[in-house]
């Protein structure tokens, strides 16, 4: 373990060619995320082609900086423009924009930048304790369990769901239906091939989620065209020292530890993201402060319980996604499309196969999350002006890059036909309310579910008790059956009220 | 609005969902020694089976909703007019039209010249009317295009397709 981690270390850390790789990565996730429309998951997508020819660590390295950068880059849009620059800055809006509107833009941004750092090292902390310590109790499981496992985390699409259950498990369950076809698992037989020998390999996860993610945004932004819109951006941004005093930061900790927990806890839940954990932690900050009212008016409370929880949950994200191979988001989906690019299985093995690499991680994670801090203070008059980048000119670009990621990965040009379709399927599904991200969740989680449950089969006709020795398993069940049980029920009783029944 | 359209999305996956049960014949299940009780076409038909009964859920819950509890009209229908649907959508139907067929010449026109057009007719697409430039919309498409190629087939070594004119 010591020489892997000092591998790791060296690789990333020594290397000035990472380093430089991973500053560059944060500068342009910070544009991504500052920018309305752009994402962390399109700056992964959009970059991933380039890694294609970089070592693992290096390929990764950027990824993560690039993720790191786009989560934090949003709070930049959400204060100046009281626009979320991504889902995950929601909440920062409710605060930041009323900062900026009584002059105190720059107290927000310093706010902001220095508390999404905390969020961040408390995340990445969490994941290197927690994750080796997943992995080695994980090694644990056979079938049964990662049958039981696939299941609960199908079972979070419920949570997911919102209000509408049944549009949450058809996206998850078209999500496995796409992993249906190719060979399936155990036998390799062709299943819904048509007699095309590309579809034999079955659809790609990147494919599927540059499809999804991408192209289906550029669609949108076409709708839009007509509408103009039009931001008020405020400029004249400058921090003196960081932006807050010492008090108030002492005023913070409490705020700051409850919303990071928050953060890792959504992080690792598979499918949500930052998005919910900001509204969770700025809700359960506003319940426990002594002025709720107060919140929404422009205190910085509210800032930094979403910008800490938000950014918190990239290390929780990550725990699973290293540990079991179960993306927390939309953007550890594609990371891990990008570890599979990059020949590292993540899954209970990943610190015995491929050690040095993660301990890479871990380090190119904590050198992106000091990079942020460093570049968005120094550039913030910068990514100011990126706010004003058109994107007419800039989303066929990405489009472009998108098809140099599918092709490239595999050398055809079929893929790119294949990004076409899940851009039309994407469009489809937003148009008709349906969310995406349950049906990443599907796609992944699929063909997992499928592989243990036939083997479960075979278990079950050899020893019908074969069950009752899984403890592991019954409890992954047991508690899936509390969490949809309790789903439902809320479901039901918030559809009741709805309607006034 | 919003229960027509949950009607139109439960139709269409219903449809859908009868057809990828349909085609779950093809799938030729293994019997010899060591197969699984659960065969390869155990899965597709129970995903198929639950598509089709969430897609029912909202094809009902989708025509409950349109009959107005008073009896009433459910609402005047518009005519649907391709002319003026195309003219109200074009920018979402060219954008679209133009990834196709970016992607249908990627192998016979190469990399590089399909980029570099499509970069250009999507830049004009997605600029409001009285805003297109096609000068720096083209330059913008050559550079970007001849750029991308440099970087990733030159510099990186990724193999993208090169066309008749060989690059």
């Amino acid at each position: 373990m010591d020489s892997a981690l000092w591998t790791g270390f060296t690789s990333v850390a020594l290397d000035p060619f990472v380093l430089l790789l991973i500053f560059c990565g944060v500068a342009v996730g910070i544009v991504f995320g500052s920018v309305p429309g752009l994402t962390a998951t399109m700056a992964v997508v959009m970059f991933l082609p380039m890694t294609y020819t970089m070592t693992s660590i290096q390929g990764i390295s950027t990824l993560v900086a690039l993720y790191i950068g786009g989560i934090s880059g949003g709070l930049i849009s959400a204060i100046l423009l009281n626009i979320p620059g991504t889902p995950s800055s929601v909440a920062t809006c409710f605060d930041g924009s009323p900062m900026a509107k009584k002059g105190q833009a720059s107290k927000a941004l310093g706010i902001g930048i220095f508390f999404s750092f905390l969020g961040t090292l408390l995340g990445v902390g969490v994941l290197v304790v927690v994750s080796p310590m997943l992995a080695q109790f994980a090694i644990k499981f056979g079938a049964y369990e990662y049958c039981a496992l696939a299941l609960f985390s199908l079972s979070m699409v419920i949570a997911l769901s919102g209000r509408d259950l049944t549009k949450g498990l058809i996206s998850a369950i078209l999500g496995a239906v796409w992993a249906t076809v190719g060979l399936a698992p155990i036998d390799s037989r062709a299943r819904y091939t048509f007699g095309y020998v590309e579809l034999t390999a079955g659809f790609k996860l990147l494919v599927f989620l540059i499809g999804l993610f991408a192209i289906s945004e550029v669609i949108r932004y076409a709708e839009k065209v007509r509408s103009d819109e039009h931001y008020e951006i405020q400029e004249n941004v400058h921090i003196g020292g960081l932006g807050f005093t010492f008090k108030e930061f002492c005023s913070q900790i409490g705020n700051t530890i409850r919303s990071a927990l928050i953060g890792i806890g959504i992080g690792i839940l598979p499918g949500i993201g930052g998005g919910v954990s900001c509204m969770l932690s700025y809700t359960a900050a506003k319940n426990s402060s002594k002025d709720p009212e107060k919140f929404g008016t422009g205190i910085i409370d509210g800032i930094v319980a979403s910008e800490t929880a938000n950014n918190a949950s990239i290390g929780g994200a990550m725990i699973p996604l290293l540990s079991l191979g179960i993306p927390g988001d939309a953007v550890t989906a594609m990371l891990l499309g990008g570890l599979m690019v990059h020949n590292v299985a993540p899954g209970p093995l990943i610190f015995d196969k491929s050690a040095p690499v993660v301990y890479g991680i871990f380090i190119a994670m904590l050198i992106a999350s000091f990079a942020m801090l460093v570049i968005e203070f120094l550039g913030l008059r910068l990514f100011t002006k990126v706010l004003k980048v058109p994107k007419n000119y800039l989303l066929p670009i990405i489009v472009m890059l998108c098809c140099v990621g599918a092709i490239g990965d595999s050398n055809r040009v079929f893929d790119a036909w294949g990004i076409l379709f899940f851009g039309l399927v994407g469009f489809g599904l937003i148009k008709a309310a349906i969310p995406l991200t349950p049906m990443i969740l599907g796609f992944i989680l699929g063909p997992m579910f499928e592989l243990n449950l036939r083997k479960v089969s075979q278990l079950f006709r050899m020893n019908p008790l074969s069950f009752m020795e899984r403890p592991i398993a019954i409890v992954f069940f047991l508690v899936t059956a509390v969490v949809v049980f309790l789903n439902i029920r809320a479901n039901i009783r918030a559809n009741a009220q709805r309607t006034g029944v | 609005m919003s229960q027509s359209k949950d009607r139109i999305t439960g139709i269409v996956i219903a449809t859908f969902s009868v057809l990828y049960l349909y085609f779950s014949k093809d799938i030729r299940v293994f019997r010899g020694s060591g197969a699984t009780p659960l065969t390869s076409a155990f899965m597709p038909r129970f995903w198929g089976t639950c598509l089709l009964l969430l897609s029912a859920i909202l094809i009902i819950r989708g025509g409950r909703k349109l009959v107005r509890p008073d009896g009433g009209d459910p609402g005047t229908r518009r005519s649907f007019s391709p002319g003026e649907f195309f003219r109200n959508n074009y920018e979402v139907i060219l954008t679209f039209v133009f990834i196709g067929m970016y992607v249908a010449m990627l192998a016979p026109l190469g990399f590089t010249l399909s980029s570099a057009l499509y970069i250009f007719a999507q830049i004009l697409v997605l600029t409001p009317p009285g805003k297109r430039n096609p000068k720096l919309a083209l330059v913008v498409g050559v550079v970007a295009a001849f750029t991308t190629d440099f970087l990733f087939v030159r510099l990186l070594g990724v193999l993208l397709p090169h066309g008749i004119f060989g690059f």
